[in-house]
């Protein structure tokens, strides 16, 4: 059963075309992360479900009722911001009841329903103040109480931990995913951040250009992106590419040959194309280790030590190669250093359309 | 600890006292005092008696200071063939700014909220329309507005002049709340319409209460323009209602008898007080509000 159904619907201003036709059906309990750059629409995308924006064509339901003309506080959905939008000269008892007295709720209802936020968010002891005397923290828990008390179906998310330090955020990050264990809403989240999407997600929607390139779970994503966009756009740091040629078993670049032998075809079949052949930078190894198999050999141009593991960088016939090994490898700049490469982690796309193969 | 001697510069930079800074102080010091002579004059002028004034000393300080003049331009003062002193003028002035004000700034703030959040077709041309007008001059729009109040029958009546301050305060209200709701996040707005309030409700509960300073920098703007006003008064307020400008202008220019300067000096500080007040209680604020007038009107 769906929960939120968006049905060829587009957006043009007046010299933009910000959402393409787009169909997305969101299930009912689903954390659907909506992943990509700044400038992709997904933001738009989020304020559209909303009710925020008019849009041009096609329609959006919500609990199988088309609200595609409806005001956003009839589609029974409750909005986080990134700015948080606390109302300022309120207290945080205000900012919650606020859309329950606007409505005409009774006193006792509002009452208890700010109490159960309240008490599921942890923010009791600071009903009685006034935003500007919280942390960022806490209010952006107060803005997802706000959500809260509205008592809805759908949570939406926009960007709500870009403007938190990332200590916070991390710990903001499991909060919001215990929260929706615990509620079991439906949630729809914005971000740009491919940890929190890969961390949160039931399912990613990547968008590049108002389209959506790959909607699917994170372990897809992250194993079998379906473009050279998705693949380069998920993963620090990014993918590693090389472009040249498949013949036969081999991909063929230059002088070099890496033996496929292992990888997952999408068709079956002989290959005779030009493709790129990407790699992540964990997939790599500077041992030879079982089933990998020997790329190159180069010297080391950068070491990033960041504690766990170490990022090795490599040019790479005029490409910037990186390899993450464990932490405690003994590296020294300038050193050669041998590359390997696991050809079932590999990851080929086509030169033409750039799709997986 | 072992004290390290640090030889070289160290610590704050030493402030040095430049020949050009001197120059810019001394500068600003002569202007200050280029501005301060006439207000000194008026002060000392009107505590002295006729007879001292006629020794021509402009700058001596009275021998005797008295408050005379000031009663008597209070009360006293003839304007024509009236001689009930300035005050029916300030009580008119009053009368004409509270409610102007009052009236231009809702107006204004409301106009301004709904064109920086209720964007609607052709909401940009409606602005680019109101603030054309802040730049007609008045001079144009007179006549065709005496023969308007003319014909509703408000010409020369407390409502038509206020209803005149009020169209002429509209594009700069508009304007000064207008920009100052787009300097406010989108989100906030947002956030209240999905918890359902309504134009109304998000204007009066959540806009009005954090518009408090542009509003002072409002009232400042509009009390200074509407007190200082001449023109408009003399026009459209009629005989009954003039302003304390005109009665200003009717005392100093009154040739009957003496001419007491003393009393003409302390009537006009009496008409320039209220400006004056609002400019020492609200200094911040007063500069914000010519900044915004200059800047973006």
């Amino acid at each position: 059963m769906n929960s939120i159904s968006i049905k060829e619907l587009d957006l043009k201003y007046q010299d933009a075309h910000v959402l393409k036709q787009l169909n997305l059906n969101i299930k009912k309990g689903e954390f659907l992360v909506l992943l990509g750059s700044s400038g992709c629409g997904k933001s738009t995308l989020l304020n559209c479900i909303a009710g925020l924006l008019d849009i041009s064509a096609g329609q959006i339901w919500i609990n199988d009722r088309n609200v595609t003309w409806e005001e956003p506080k009839d589609r029974g959905i409750g909005m986080v911001f990134q700015s948080y939008a606390l109302y300022p000269q309120m207290t945080v008892e205000k900012n919650l009841s606020f859309g329950l007295k606007v409505k005409g709720m009774a006193k006792g209802e509002i009452r208890e329903r700010v109490d159960r936020a309240s008490k599921i968010l942890q923010i009791e002891p600071l009903l009685h103040r006034k935003p500007s005397e919280l942390s960022g923290g806490q209010r952006q828990r107060v803005a997802i109480g706000r959500a809260l008390v509205r008592d809805v179906e759908v949570f939406l998310f926009d960007e709500p931990l870009s403007n938190l330090d990332a200590k916070l955020r991390a710990d903001l990050r499991v909060e919001i995913k215990r929260l929706h264990q615990k509620l079991k809403n439906t949630m729809v989240y914005v971000t740009h951040d491919q940890v929190e999407a890969l961390t949160l997600a039931d399912r990613i929607a990547i968008m590049k250009n108002g389209e959506i390139q790959q909607l699917s779970t994170p372990a897809d994503i992250y194993h079998k992106p379906c473009n050279l966009f998705v693949a380069q756009f998920i993963g620090s740091p990014s993918m590693n590419l090389l472009e040249g040629r498949i013949v036969g078993e081999n991909f063929v670049y230059q002088d070099y040959r890496v033996n496929l032998m292992g990888y997952e075809f999408i068709n079956q079949g002989d290959h005779d194309e030009n493709a790129f052949l990407g790699i992540r930078p964990e997939h790599l190894a500077l041992e030879p280790r079982d089933g990998y198999v020997k790329l190159i050999s180069a010297k080391i141009d950068i070491l990033e030590p960041m504690g766990d593991e170490t990022i090795v960088w490599f040019d790479f016939m005029g490409r910037k190669w990186s390899v993450k090994v464990h932490g405690d490898h003994q590296l020294k700049w300038d050193e050669d250093a041998d590359i390997y490469l696991d050809p079932k982690k590999a990851h080929l796309f086509a030169k033409q359309g750039e799709v997986r193969l | 600890m072992e004290q390290i001697q640090l030889t070289g510069p160290h610590g704050p930079k030493p402030k040095k006292t430049t020949v050009s800074r001197l120059g810019v102080y001394a500068f600003l010091f002569s202007a200050a005092v280029f501005f301060c002579i006439p207000l000194y004059v008026m002060l000392i002028t009107s505590l002295k008696g006729m007879s001292e004034i006629r020794l021509g000393e402009l700058f001596s300080l009275p021998g005797d200071p008295s408050f005379a003049a000031w009663v008597k331009a209070w009360g006293e003062a003839c304007s024509g063939v009236e001689c009930n002193g300035i005050q029916t003028g300030f009580w008119n002035s009053v009368k004409i700014t509270i409610p102007s004000v009052a009236i231009s700034i809702i107006l204004g703030s409301i106009n301004g909220y709904a064109l920086s959040f209720w964007r609607f077709k052709g909401s940009n041309l409606l602005f680019g329309i109101l603030l054309f007008g802040a730049f007609v001059p008045f001079q144009v729009v007179i006549f065709p507005l005496i023969i308007f109040l003319r014909e509703v029958g408000l010409y020369g009546s407390l409502t038509g002049i206020i209803l005149i301050h009020t169209i002429f305060g509209m594009p700069i209200m508009t304007l000064l709340f207008r920009n100052y709701f787009s300097s406010l996040p989108d989100e906030l707005f947002k956030a209240a319409r999905v918890d359902g309030a309504n134009f109304w409700q998000i204007f009066f509960q959540i806009m009005m209460p954090l518009s408090i300073p542009v509003t002072v920098v409002a009232v400042i703007l509009q009390t200074t323009g509407i007190w200082n006003d001449y023109l408009l008064g003399l026009i459209f307020a009629g005989r009954e209602n003039l302003p304390m400008t005109v009665q200003l202008n009717n005392i100093v220019a009154t040739t009957f008898g003496v001419r007491e300067y003393n009393v003409n000096m302390a009537a006009t500080i009496l008409t320039a007080l209220v400006p004056l007040a609002i400019y020492l209680l609200s200094g911040k604020y007063f500069v914000r509000g010519i900044a915004a007038g200059a800047v973006k009107g």
